[in-house]
């Protein structure tokens, strides 16, 4: 049984389709509309409004707080300012990765670290010997994501002129409705956007407040559905989909490292012993055994495929994630695809793929499995770098 | 170059064991203790003007014979006596029961399956966990001396390890004083009862390793074992408390004294609890969590204290008497143990007593006696904490219960000294009061303290293990020293 | 008359009918004997209140073999297992705990008490469902003999080995603990909270006389973790009808495949002829022969009663005699005229559909084990309650309610002797009835009828010496292939023709199948009948 969000009350009344689903034990929209493109393009051409309040949360506050999470996270965050975000991962003791989240600085010695999944007994597995004390803030605080090309006019409108200042993945305080705020340039859409933290207490007022300036900027209140398609845009991991949890996996063959999903370049890997270094080292030395890619499909041979039911080419409708098998040449298989959508946007038919390294390099040619009147076939796809959509307001 | 090849902490029987045994084998090595005084668990004190304790473990007859051989101790003064020596029960009515006056079946059978038992001992230990690890034919002749006991035997072997100690003595006595003698010299110190399975083990290997105790006591052993390490060109260092190790990059390159001095060396072998010195003595992180979980499940629950006595004579009932103990049955002792889950200590506890000065000189005064009394059960976590007026509830108890078994006993007393769990944690670095650097208990005993540390080296490089909390245990047998030092002299 | 049988069952226990079922179907000619006027043992269904039916004994089914519902086809012969979604506890400050199938749902009530152990149980059943399965291969299979030098028990024993060879350090590491430590103490791995500790760990001593912290209980915990294993078969839940359903679809199966089944005929003896078992003599006198006759009860009625010391070793007599029963719980079965209404979660809902336990601590529960290890049943005992009637009104009539108690600890040795455990009943039902109304205020006032089972009663009306509801302790030393004892743990006893198929055999008690069956298969893999 899902328990609401600090949005809920918003969000029920405008969610008219009854599209929900559950997001770590909360009602989370899929769509408020019965379908979910409108929100998607509000996304791309003006601005979405999405509720991530069930973004698990932690503020570690004390002088060990940089160690411990230096120690836990496969980054040196010794070296993160004041009111910076990183992006980052963390793993088990065999490297295999257990979340990714993000680490903001707020202060001296005050951090907040997001993630997928519960962060709390993860971090207290570490804490001996660390001056730092850690509290769970999931519940705390109510998150909003407001992405897209009109999000900073709507928020310097909304929280003053200081937010036209804030750069990719910084951080700042600032009052909207007259209710302190915690405003991160961050999102999940690969696009200009920003996070909005807020007390559960104030954030009806928030949500309000900005509804009410976005209006003329064209602002809409957003789904997951929506927000899935521009994440694989984006060539965003999700977690659950595209990898899984190690230490909630069954097998060992369900864990990935950091390398296997495209979170190399987020691990520092010399430096002061962290949790998973040794392991890594390693898998550093003989090589990933997989890699993490994008895929577009050969638009030409589907459409042929589709032709030759005498159906017009369907693309799914939002993003999907039962994945399908991946093949070279000669029919073997070399992986899969875990997600995907047709980007509208770009018009073309993507996929973001877990492979064998051979196959990984932009530009290599494969095949992937398409399912067209029960009959499983396969047709051509090359590997495109990711993201597969950069627009340059995005760091602006 | 630093001055030592091998650190080894805790001058206890272990450490010195181990630190001689290096010694013997040519290595450079530094014994460092905490105390003032070399002996660990059996260094002596003066508990009162005169009067001697002889350590935390007095019983000297858990030896090993081939630790004396090998480390020719005998040259040092060390010698087994001739005769091993009983636990009697005390009985207000019946006088003093040895259980072992008369030999039964069950004391036939364990005669009979000793040799296996001093095997698991006395080989190198097998990493239980990991037999693809051990050469087949390795397990192959371990296998066959197990089976050449004969089925119903090795049957009977295989059957009574996870027993409850009351089970398996009930299916051979009727007798309830004649059990509790045999029982509570294996429970003492544990966190086991009669009734808890898994507590026949604690039983059967005790009296299967039991032999004759050492001429003159622990202080003869300790003085021996120091003058054997002497003699090995082993340096002794006391009142040189470890804070912590001292690391270079990932290895152990030596310790960090509390004085703030860095002692060097290649390596370093601890004899002191295993758990204090992984999650205590390590930089936050350097282990690994999975290996940390396991140390963290050590169970380290202390159950005794120890109540010395300075008697100025022997009280008749005593006379003549060694080893002793006031629990009149098997309930009696399970009764005592029921307080300890609920943090608290019976008004009923059992004591084993071992009047120490009867047979090794110098403890007492011509005429006086020392009695060392452990009393089970007391927690180490006592509820509302071990201030004064629960020591002073305790010792009263105490003597009311030995006043009973013994009577004239506290008339006799001219000073005494109680150490609670909480003293013995700290006079002695065992982590919880627990008298076997670990719980002994079936599981954390067949593969000790933890399958990544089972044969004497961690997974931290340069860091040994050679004390109780490894193979085979936390009692007074000197074999994890022995095994530790043949191992790392081998590495 | 002698008719003759190719086998006799002696019981028509569940296990008891699992062997005749699995012999009927390979073509023998097979005759179950019941005493009772009943089928079922302790897996059975009474009206014992016009309009209520009562789980008298078991009162879920746990591990009954998915195998065995697969080659009995029990679903078609009246199998129907409504699972068990919940497990409640109510606490004794009005506070409550429920754990549902639904992850998300447990974890948001477990962080009220403990937020680490809330984000920790996901792991810990994951850890247990991997241990389950080696323990899987143990429990499917007749138990290994390591004292033999057969080549085929070692090639056994290297196959188990190797099995494990895969297996992490880890995986090895906690494999021992859960066979080595005590229930409390190996949660404490994961767990600090007693709210979860407390319910959790009381599972690892059901039906046993021991407590949540000694030593030996872990594995038992594995139980609920054994239904993740068997998938789409996991039948932890209520049989429709009552327990009693179990016992009657495999009866069922019995009879579709040819077996006979008689009900109030009740074995005297096992005849034995020059050292071999040539068929029973009821208590009426009747002699019926068979080619092999099975025992679905216990050891000491098997041996001591039926069979008769004098034609037995007296090496093997006493390593019976040494055979642990000593039963350590007991039974109220309710009769309610309405919903049992919890103070600390009032009304009805779907926390009241699962188990209910009142366990509110590890220290309440080491008492009430204190209680009874010196000859008294608890005065605060430990009460697993099932209401039944909530999610298969087929049992009570409409608005009306049965209320299965299963209680421990009630010693079967109680201090003035067992014999006279017939007038501390009364007492020992108002213990349970005064504790549960500390949780349920209009308990006393709702309730219609009321039947107490103490082990004497156990004994003597089902059959279980001493009252043991697995017919002997499942502790180490009478497991595997020393269940009920060394040499004899293979389902044959040393009389020939005579064979063990009920609890007292590999792989233990609980609503399992897997005696019967495996009693079946090795008996007819011995072509003697």
């Amino acid at each position: 049984m899902p328990v609401p969000t600090p949005f809920h009350p918003r969000t029920s009344e405008l969610c008219h389709s009854l599209l929900w689903k559950e997001w770590s034990g909360y009602y989370a929209v899929r769509s408020f509309d019965t379908c979910h493109e409108r929100e998607y393009f509000a996304l791309r051409h003006s601005a979405g409004l999405i509720d991530v309040s069930p973004l698990f949360k932690a503020d570690l506050r004390g002088p060990g707080a940089a160690d411990l999470l230096s120690l836990v996270t496969v980054r040196n965050l010794r070296k993160l300012r004041v009111g910076r975000v990183t992006y980052l991962c963390w793993c088990d003791d065999d490297g295999k990765v257990v979340d990714d989240g993000t680490v903001t600085r707020l202060g001296d010695t005050h951090y907040r670290l997001t993630g997928n999944g519960p962060l709390c007994a993860w971090l207290d597995r570490y804490t001996d010997g660390f001056d730092v004390e850690i509290e769970d803030t999931t519940e705390a605080y109510g998150a909003l994501a407001l992405q897209g090309p009109t999000s900073r006019a709507i928020l310097v409108e909304a929280a003053g002129p200081e937010v036209e200042k804030l750069k990719f993945f910084r951080a700042m305080e600032a009052r909207i409705g007259g209710v302190p705020v915690g405003i991160t340039r961050t999102g999940y859409t690969g696009d200009l956007g920003y996070e909005v933290w807020v007390g559960r207490d104030d954030a009806l007022a928030v949500w309000d407040r900005l509804m009410e300036i976005g209006r003329r900027y064209r602002i809409q209140p957003a789904g997951l559905d929506a927000m899935d398609v521009t994440r694989v845009e984006a060539g965003f991991v999700l977690c659950g989909v595209d990898y899984f949890a190690a230490h909630h996996c069954l097998i060992d063959e369900r864990k990935s490292s950091p390398y296997e999903i495209g979170l190399g370049w987020a691990v520092n890997l010399e430096r002061e012993p962290f949790v998973g270094q040794q392991a890594l080292r390693a898998e550093v030395e003989r090589g990933p055994v997989w890699k993490f890619a994008g895929l577009e499909y050969d638009w030409d041979d589907y459409e042929a495929l589709f032709d030759s039911h005498g159906l017009p080419p369907q693309v799914p409708s939002g993003a999907w994630r039962d994945a399908v098998p991946l093949y070279d040449q000669r029919r073997r298989q070399i992986g899969q695809a875990t997600s995907g959508a047709w980007s509208p946007i770009m018009k073309k038919n993507v996929a973001l793929a877990t492979l064998r390294p051979a196959h990984a390099e932009p530009g290599s040619r494969l095949r992937i499995e398409v399912t067209v009147e029960y009959e499983r076939h396969t047709i051509g796809a090359t590997v495109l770098p990711t993201p597969f959509f950069d627009p340059p307001r995005k760091k602006a | 170059m630093s001055r030592y090849d091998d650190i080894v902490i805790g001058a206890g029987v272990n450490g010195l064991v181990a630190a001689t045994r290096l010694g013997m084998g040519g290595r450079r090595v530094l014994l460092v203790d905490r105390a003032e005084t070399p002996g660990g668990r059996c260094a002596s004190h003066e508990f009162h003007p005169g009067f001697r304790s002889p350590g935390l473990l007095s019983d000297t007859s858990a030896l090993r014979p081939v630790v004396l051989q090998e480390l020719d101790l005998n040259r040092f003064g060390i010698l087994r006596r001739a005769e091993s020596s009983s636990c009697v029960t005390l009985c207000p009515d019946r006088g003093v029961l040895d259980p072992d006056a008369t030999s039964s079946p069950w004391h036939a059978w364990i005669g009979e399956v000793a040799p296996v038992i001093e095997a698991f001992v006395d080989d190198a230990p097998l990493d239980l966990l990991h037999p693809e690890r051990a050469p087949l034919s390795e397990l192959i002749q371990r296998g066959l001396e197990l089976r050449r006991l004969g089925r119903k035997t090795m049957m009977q072997l295989l059957r009574v390890p996870p027993m409850a100690v009351a089970d398996w003595l009930r299916e051979s006595f009727d007798d309830e004083p004649t059990m509790a003698a045999l029982a509570l010299p294996a429970l003492k110190g544990t966190w086991l009862a009669p009734r808890s399975p898994g507590s026949a083990f604690n039983l059967l290997f005790d009296r299967a390793i039991a032999g004759p105790p050492i001429r003159g006591g622990t202080p003869a052993l300790v003085e021996g074992l120091v003058a054997a390490a002497e003699a090995a060109s082993v340096e002794i260092r006391c009142g040189a408390a470890v804070d912590r190790l001292h690391l270079s990059g990932e290895r152990v390159a030596g310790v960090r004294l509390e004085d703030g001095a860095t002692v060097e060396a290649e390596r370093v072998a601890a004899s002191n609890g295993p758990r204090q010195v992984m999650l205590q003595w390590l930089p936050p992180g350097r282990l690994p969590w999975r290996q940390r979980r396991r140390y963290e499940a050590y169970r380290c629950r202390g159950t005794t204290a120890q109540l010395l006595l300075a008697l100025d004579g022997v009280p008749e009932v005593l006379d003549g008497v060694e080893y002793a103990q006031t629990a009149t049955s098997l309930d009696a002792i399970e009764r005592a143990f029921d307080a300890v889950k609920y943090r608290r200590f019976s008004d009923e506890p059992v004591l084993w007593l071992h009047q120490a000065s009867l047979r090794a000189a110098g403890l007492a005064p011509e005429g006086g006696a020392v009695v060392a009394a452990l009393i089970q059960y007391a927690p180490h976590d006592l509820d509302g904490g071990w201030d004064d007026s629960a020591r002073e509830a305790l010792v009263s108890t105490a003597m009311r219960v030995l006043e009973r078994h013994v009577p004239g006993i506290g008339a006799r007393v001219v000073g005494s000294r109680l150490l609670t769990p909480t003293d013995i944690e700290q006079r002695y670095g065992l982590e919880g009061g627990q008298i076997h650097h670990g719980e002994h208990a079936l599981d954390q005993w067949l593969v000790r303290p933890e399958p990544d540390a089972a044969l004497y080296r961690t997974p931290v490089p340069g860091l040994w293990f050679c004390g109780g909390g490894s193979h085979p245990g936390g009692g007074l047998t000197g074999a994890p020293g022995r095994h530790a030092a043949r191992a790392m002299l081998a590495d | 008359m002698s008719t003759r049988y190719d086998a006799i069952v002696i019981g028509g226990g569940h296990n008891g009918l699992t062997a005749a079922a699995y012999l009927a179907r390979a073509g023998r000619k097979v005759l179950v004997l019941e005493r009772r006027h009943v089928l079922g043992g302790a897996a059975v269904s009474e009206e014992l209140h016009p309009g209520f039916t009562f789980s008298v004994c078991s009162y879920v089914v746990s591990l009954l073999r998915p195998h065995i519902i697969r080659e009995l086809e029990l679903a078609r012969h009246g199998l129907e297992i409504i699972p068990l979604d919940c497990s409640f506890l109510p606490l004794p400050d009005g506070d409550s705990l429920a754990r549902w199938g639904d992850p998300e749902r447990t974890r948001r009530e477990v962080a009220r008490f403990s937020r680490r152990d809330s984000e920790r149980l996901h792991e810990f059943g994951l850890a247990m469902t991997q241990l389950c399965r080696f323990a899987k291969r143990i429990i499917d299979s007749p138990a290994p003999d390591p004292a033999s030098l057969d080549p085929r028990e070692l090639m056994k024993l290297l196959r188990l080995g190797q099995a494990m060879r895969g297996d992490s350090t880890d995986l090895r590491w906690l494999n021992y603990k859960l066979l080595t430590m005590s229930a409390a103490d190996f949660l404490g791995l994961w767990f600090e909270s007693d709210v979860l500790k407390a319910p959790m760990s009381v599972s690892g001593i059901i039906g046993t006389f021991l407590g949540v912290r000694s030593p030996g209980t872990a594995y038992v915990l594995l139980h609920h973790y054994m239904g993740e294993i068997d998938g789409a078969y996991r039948a932890w839940g209520f049989s429709k009808g009552g327990t009693g359903g179990v016992s009657l679809a495999i009866a069922n199966a019995a009879l579709a495949h040819g077996a006979e089944i008689r009900e109030e005929a009740p074995v005297a003896r096992v005849l034995v002829h020059g050292g071999k078992a040539t068929g029973v003599v009821l208590e009426n006198g009747d002699e019926i022969h068979a080619g092999a006759v099975l025992s679905s009860v216990d050891p000491n009625l098997t041996f001591m009663k039926l069979v008769g010391e004098e034609h037995l070793e007296d090496e093997f007599v006493g390593n019976i005699r040494n055979y642990k029963l000593r039963g350590s719980s007991g039974k109220v079965n309710l009769a309610l005229d309405r919903l049992p209404e919890f103070a600390c979660r009032p009304g009805d809902g779907p926390h009241l559909y699962g188990d209910i336990a009142i366990a509110p601590g590890i220290d309440y529960l080491e008492r009430a084990y204190d209680d009874a290890k010196y000859g008294d049943f608890s005065s605060r005992p430990y009460i697993n309650v099932v209401v039944p009637s909530l999610v298969d009104p087929s049992v009570a009539p409409p608005g009306k309610h049965v209320m299965s108690c299963f209680v421990q600890y009630a010693p079967f040795d109680i201090k003035e002797g067992p014999q006279r455990w017939p007038e501390r009943r009364e007492a020992f039902g108002d213990a349970v009835v005064d504790t549960l109304a500390e949780y349920i205020p209009g308990l006393r006032e709702s309730i219609l009828y009321r039947q107490v089972l103490t082990p004497w009663d156990l004994q003597e009306e089902f059959g279980l010496t001493e009252g043991n509801i697995f017919q002997g302790e499942l502790s180490h030393e009478q497991l595997l292939f020393q269940r009920p004892t060394a040499g004899w743990a293979r389902y044959r006893t040393p009389v020939d023709g005579l064979w063990s198929c009920g609890s007292a055999t590999h792989p233990g008690g609980g609503i399992m199948g897997s005696p019967g069956e495996l009693a079946a298969k090795t008996l007819l893999a011995s072509r003697s009948v």
